[in-house]
């Protein structure tokens, strides 16, 4: 709803109007924009990193929800865990921990923290003192489909959406804002059945780019292909896909400099 | 003077731009250039070896104490500078160890260095080691004469609590902050197990965000060599730098339940409450 409140100088009566027409009234008040976007969505699972990039208790991956940093890292029973990037302590990014017993420990100080609940479960400096109830990582609901992890605020009352192309390729790092990025997609023929996936074809093979916003006009797009590709064809495509992001990036320098 | 901020803990008080070591050689024409609250610093010695100082090209207070060059920007200092009697002590060594820049709002350089829970697992085998994590109670005093924060009876167990310590041995530990960019720590020396090393913490704010971070040793050391003790304070800071750099956010939150405290926190908690009173903006993140 980031949108709305952006407009706040044309007043708009929402309380009579369904979650359909909040859409259109959003792309009435874009009209350049014919993409969707996740501000039109309550609760729906945003693609974070693909599954094969996090292993069992083992590393913590960087991911990103609508430009804020995610840790991402599985607990002992291979459980996808992804919470706010900051120990509630003294704000240290939990990327620069490590995985002790199935707990996340902070680099900082030691405390360690509880996977699915993201509970204090111990504090080195007091060996024998309870964790406070109240020291608790800020989590988040983690689904795992098409290869990837989702994750979402809430708990999305749909799955994400399904494809056919479900073997990592490789992720694209974009300069550019995510909207215009869509936007440029679709531009060229590709389709967006959600506001973070977008199908097409690159160098005549179809692909899915799941859309990660890591914020700062940086977007991450997680490229899936068939697992019939070949090797020589994937080769190709890793060229054709160097070359959408330089296009992309040069499009939006350019217009950048009209503005 | 293009300032940025008004606060006034920054505005009327000596901050450091530096060991007074930089000023050899310079000139007016030729003078020392640094960064202090966004703005650029001059410093020179002019003929009759008196310092004079600009920040952003407009004349302000300076002066030379403890090996180190100090500026008052609005030329006002609200209080007395702070007294540093280990510098002048007989049988102490002076050993000034330059700096370190760090991406990081000074304040929260300064709640690392009064720290010592972080010290088995950011220092491993050198100010900790696993498992002997435990803080002992300690504690935590405002001398409200010079308005200072101390923390006493502190004590830890470390492998290698400096470059002359050839076992591992129970520091006993103080700390002191004078001002809200300078802390110094009081640890037992190796050497001499009836005596304290002094090691201080001068912070430069080059602007909210980022800063030098020197330290000044008054040690009792007489075995090892100057190298060597920058080596280890060098290498002790360097482990500190990735940690502060990844911080979120840069700034100290000053305002209650952003970040969780424990027991062992007692000198973080008293330093941000006593921040807080003062209304510290600088670097600080105020409600």
């Amino acid at each position: 709803m980031q949108r709305l409140s952006l407009n706040q100088h044309q007043p708009l009566h929402l309380t009579c109007l369904s979650t359909t027409d909040v859409i259109k009234a959003l792309l009435i008040m874009n009209p350049t924009s014919q993409t969707l976007t996740n501000d039109s969505l309550a609760a729906s699972w945003i693609p974070i990193i693909p599954s094969s990039e996090v292993s069992k208790a083992k590393n913590i991956a960087l991911g990103f929800i609508d430009g804020e940093e995610l840790a991402i890292w599985r607990a002992e029973d291979g459980t996808a865990q992804a919470w706010a990037n900051r120990c509630p302590h003294r704000g240290l990014r939990f990327t620069l921990g490590r995985i002790i017993n199935g707990r996340l420990s902070c680099a900082y100080h030691g405390w360690e923290y509880s996977a699915n609940d993201g509970r204090c479960a111990a504090i080195p400096a007091h060996p024998q003192m309870p964790p406070p109830r109240n020291v608790c990582a800020t989590t988040f609901k983690v689904t795992e489909t098409n290869g990837m992890i989702w994750a979402s605020r809430s708990e999305p009352t749909s799955p994400p959406p399904q494809t056919n192309q479900t073997m990592f390729l490789r992720t694209l790092a974009v300069r550019a804002p995510r909207d215009f990025v869509a936007k440029r997609l679709v531009g060229q023929g590709w389709t967006q059945s959600d506001p973070n996936v977008l199908e097409g074809t690159i160098d005549g093979s179809n692909v899915t780019a799941f859309v990660s916003d890591a914020g700062n006009n940086l977007v991450l797009l997680h490229i899936n292909v068939s697992h019939e590709t070949g090797l020589a064809q994937v080769k190709k495509m890793h060229s054709a896909l160097r070359r959408l992001r330089q296009e992309v990036e040069t499009c939006w320098i350019s217009e950048g400099e009209d503005k | 003077m293009r300032l940025e901020t008004k606060d006034p803990n920054v505005l009327n008080d000596w901050l450091t731009v530096g060991p007074a070591s930089r000023l050899a050689d310079t000139s007016e024409m030729r003078p020392y250039e640094t960064r202090l609250l966004g703005l650029p610093i001059k410093v020179w010695r002019t003929e009759d070896r008196s310092v004079q100082a600009t920040m952003d090209g407009e004349k302000v207070a300076v002066q030379i104490s403890y090996a180190y060059i100090w500026i008052c920007p609005k030329g006002d200092p609200s209080r007395n500078f702070f007294a540093f009697p280990e510098f002048s002590q007989s049988g102490r060594r002076i050993v000034d160890c330059d700096g370190i820049g760090v991406a990081v709002s000074g304040l929260r350089m300064i709640e690392n260095f009064l720290d010592m829970g972080h010290f088995p697992f950011v220092h491993a085998s050198y100010l900790g080691e696993v498992p002997r994590t435990e803080v002992a109670p300690y504690t935590v005093s405002i001398d409200e004469v010079n308005d200072e924060i101390w923390a006493t009876e502190c004590r830890f167990f470390q492998p290698k609590t400096s470059i002359s310590a050839k076992e591992p041995l129970e520091t006993h530990y103080k700390y002191r902050v004078m001002q809200p960019f300078t802390a110094i720590l009081y640890k037992s020396a190796f050497t001499r197990p009836d005596e304290m090393d002094a090691l201080a913490l001068f912070v430069q704010p080059l602007d909210e965000d980022h800063i030098i971070a020197y330290c000044l040793l008054a040690y009792y050391d007489d075995v090892s060599t100057d190298n060597d003790l920058l080596s280890f304070q060098h290498t002790i800071f360097g482990q500190d730098k990735p940690i502060l750099e990844n911080q979120i956010p840069k700034r100290l939150p000053l305002q209650q339940k952003t970040e969780i405290p424990t027991k062992c926190d007692a000198t973080s908690v008293a330093y941000r409450r006593w921040l807080a009173a003062r209304n510290v903006s600088y670097g600080a993140l105020v409600a």
